[in-house]
This record gives structure tokens, sequence and C-alpha cells, in this order.
């Protein structure tokens, strides 16, 4: 069994690569629009979490509506949850 | 109103069989094409659901010398443009020589000669590639191949925008027509895309659904690849009534606008614009609209655009206008789509019959125009519109009447 933390390390390092943005950025409460991460970091980091944990996460409208960095790992830990 | 240019022919070559009766039917009934679909090698596919053509049989229709230099995007034309010609009642004479024009869209033409050749040089280690790949993978070809087996001797060539290519193909025609260079266009689009490396590449996109097609409907997260043709016979309405042919309908506008904002995300204006001066060419009013065959590709960015775009140019009307989108029928051809919702949009105003959006779960205040959801019904259709909105911020908008 995966423990939360480690998918949380492994979400961030794959975050952190794709987006090209420092780990000591990733507050929870950071605002994604003011680490420039824009639609096509998503993609890339969509690419990446595909390699990382098998899994295919389309674009959704909730994307759009993700505004912090812990909207967005949230997110991403529950596709991970929904579909691992 | 312009009803100057009439449909005399169509065809086409989809997910619901072959042929447009079948097509129509489907659209008709909400009945989907898309299965779960093998590819000829491993790339690693996630998503393997398409909107395959059935049966189609390629070696029990062409030659041999044929199949040779006819990748399936050509074939698919081919067959497409024989069934749109035959209906037409055109001859022989009349099609062959310089005032016939000949203009197929795509958006990757070849793609699937390409794909296979690149599996056996970097996969395989084969040393013998397709020995015609070059003419195989040209968008051109199957404009050229559609002109040689016709003796089409006026323009010939290939529109390539995306999603928007056999529409911005339809429309050049009816240009081509009004200002006098061609008394009759071939026009339409092919797209045969759904080999392995090809599939893995819009995979990486995420614009692919892992489950259903949902246009409009909360919860959509996606479109469906498709594969396909339809050809349309445009010939000036006084030439159709002088050989005592008949009209199946009107194509009276076409608009097109470029965004030219953002390679990827849609803007509501650039798609305003196309819809807007399809309806000034058309020389019709927004209300004169009934039905809009939806560009509706399930994404999540298309949909919710589409339909701010719509209420920008029809205003309150939007209230009482459905658009539908037939996509989870056929899928997303790419550059076919186009012609083969052209192809819907004017069965739907020979039926008096709004195609549904099937798969539709619930509503989403982010589109909120009545698309149709999952049952067709009866509506009286004198002008309908469709559109396509591609990739590269590309729009295009054709208004159609019935005859």
């Amino acid at each position: 069994m995966t423990s939360d933390t480690e998918i949380r390390n492994r979400v961030i390092a794959v975050v952190t690569k794709e987006a090209m943005i420092d780990a000591d950025k990733l507050a929870p409460d950071a605002l994604l629009a003011d680490l420039n991460i824009d639609s096509i970091d998503m993609v890339m980091m969509l690419q990446g979490l595909e390699e990382e944990f098998g899994i295919y996460i389309p674009v959704e409208k909730s994307m759009a509506e993700l505004k912090t960095v812990g909207d967005l790992l949230a997110f991403i830990e529950n596709q991970i949850k929904a579909k691992g | 109103m312009r009803k100057d240019i009439a449909i005399t022919g169509i065809g086409s070559v989809t997910a619901a069989g072959i042929g447009a009766p079948l097509l129509w039917q489907a659209a008709r009934d909400g009945r989907s094409g898309i299965a779960q679909n093998p590819f000829d090698w491993e790339a690693g596919n996630l998503i393997k659901q398409t909107a395959k053509v059935p049966d189609f049989k390629a070696e029990e229709r062409f030659s041999r010398s044929e199949l040779a230099v006819y990748d399936p995007f050509t074939a698919f034309a081919v067959v497409a443009a024989e069934e749109a010609i035959a209906q037409s009642g055109i001859t022989a004479a009349q099609l062959a020589g310089p005032r016939t024009a000949c203009i197929i869209g795509t958006g990757l033409g070849g793609a699937t000669t390409m794909d296979a050749n690149l599996h056996k040089i970097y996969a395989l280690h084969e040393r013998r590639v397709d020995v015609f790949s070059v003419p195989r993978v040209m968008p051109n070809a199957a404009a050229s191949h559609i002109g040689m087996r016709h003796h089409i001797l006026g323009p010939s060539f290939a529109v390539s925008s995306a999603c928007s290519s056999s529409t911005q193909a339809i429309g050049l025609g009816l240009q081509m027509l009004r200002s006098g260079m061609v008394d009759r266009a071939i026009v339409g689009g092919s797209e045969a895309m759904l080999s392995a490396g090809v599939m893995k590449a819009w995979e990486a996109m995420r614009v692919l659904t892992p489950d259903f097609i949902r246009p409009f409907s909360q919860g959509r997260n996606g479109m469906v690849l498709g594969e396909g043709a339809a050809v349309i016979v445009l010939e000036r309405s006084a030439h159709v009534t002088a050989r005592g042919g008949k009209a199946l309908g009107y194509l009276m506008g076409y608009g097109t606008s470029s965004d030219a904002k953002d390679l990827l995300r849609p803007d509501p204006e650039g798609a305003a614009s196309a819809m807007r001066q399809a309806l000034a060419d058309a020389d019709v009013l927004a209300e004169d609209i009934r039905y809009i065959n939806a560009h509706g590709t399930g994404t999540a960015l298309n949909d919710s655009n589409e339909v701010r775009a719509a209420r920008l140019v029809f205003g309150q009307h939007a209230d009482h206008l459905p658009m539908s989108s037939t996509k989870p029928i056929h899928g997303h051809v790419l550059g076919g789509g186009g012609a083969i919702e052209a192809v819907i949009s004017l069965c739907a105003t020979q039926n008096g019959f709004l195609p549904p959006t099937i798969n539709y779960l619930e509503a989403d205040p982010d589109c909120d125009m009545d698309c149709v959801p999952n049952q067709g019904r009866a509506a009286d259709l004198p002008y309908v519109m469709s559109n396509s909105l591609a990739f590269g911020g590309i729009n295009a908008s054709l208004v159609i009447a019935r005859a």
C-alpha cells in the first residue's frame, strides 16, 4: 500500500520537473497564476503523471477552476486514487 | 437570401457505414459508431476507442495499382465522391474538363502510411518502406485521385486547417462558383489517422476522453477521434435547372476567421466572427437559423467557447436555437469532420429533424443552449448552420438551406 505522503512526494516531483518550478515555491496556498503555471504546463504535468503512475488524466472542466497549488495537488491525488 | 449555389449530391464514408443515408440514420437515431478498436501494432496506447469505418474492404473496391497509391484517406474520399457524383446526376461528359473544381480538405493527409513507414524503419528495422509513400502521404492526393478518375481539369488542391479543413474546402468551392471561375465543384474532406503512433500523439494532448464523449454536458472530458470522408457536389442553381437536375438544398453562405491568439485555447470572438460572416454571406438574419450543427468536440474548452460565441451572434434567439453535436455518432474526423457535419446538416433540413447530442448527463451552466440532449425531435428547418473550430484558431461556418 502506497502511503499518502509517498504519493504526495512523487506528485510534487512530477510537478516541479514538468512545470519547472522549485519545490520550495509549492506552498499549498500559492496561486498557480503567480507561479506562471499555464495550460501548456498542465498538459506537460499530465504526461509526467502518466509516466509516473500509469494513469491517463484528460483535460476536464474542473481543471480550469484550480486556483492554488493545494487545489492542484488535491485534484491530482484524487485522480490517482480513483484510477490508480 | 442567396440560393444561387445548389447542393446536388452528397456522399460519405464514416463509422456509421458507407453511404450518406447510413450516416443520417445513425445521426437521427443517436446510434454511435464508437468502439474499442485494436491497433495494428503496440505503441503503449492507453486510449483505444475510436470511430472506425466498418467493413470498408478497400481490396474489393480498388485495383492493385490503385491500392498501391491510395492511402486510406484517399480511398475514403474517392468512395464518398463516387456516391455524391452518382446522386447529382451529372454526366461524365459534364463533369470532365476545366470548368469543374475538386477541393478536398484533410488535416494530416496520409498519416496512416507515414506512421506505418516509421514503424517499419525504426521499430522493425525493415529496409523496404512503402514504395509509393510520397504520393500516398501528400495531402492533395485525395483531390488528385478524384480528379483523375473523373477527368476533372479545373482547380484541384487540398485545404489543410486541422478541424476546419473541409468546411473551408466547401466554402472555397462556393466562392469559386460565385466568381464564375468554375461551373461545378466537388468539395469535402477526408481523414484516416487511427493508427497507433498518431493516436499516441493525440493522447499526449489530453483531449481524448477515456470514457464517453459528452458534448455540452456536465462531466465532459474530451473527444473521440474518428475516420472517414464526406463529399458534396456544388453547382450553380441555374445550371441544375438547365440540365434537368435536382437540388437537394442550397449552400447559402460561408464565413471564416482566425483567432490569432492561442494555438489551442479557442476564443469566442473568433468563432462568432465566422458565424456572423456566414450569415452576412447568406444574406439571412440570425433569427432565420433554426439549427446549428456544432463543432461540439466534448472537450472542456471547446463546448463552452462555442456556446459563448453563438450567444454573441444570436443573442436572445439563442434561447430558442437548438445546437447539437453529432460527434458522439461519427467521432471527430478532423479534416473530414466539417464535410460530414455539413452532410448531416443538409439531411436535417430535408427530413425536418434535429439530430440529438447523445451521452448527455446533465446541464453545464457554461453551455446554456438546447443541445437536443439524447433524443432527436422533429422541427421545421429552412435554414441551418454548421460550425468547425480548429486548433490554430481557425474558425469556419456554413449556412445551408433546404430545397
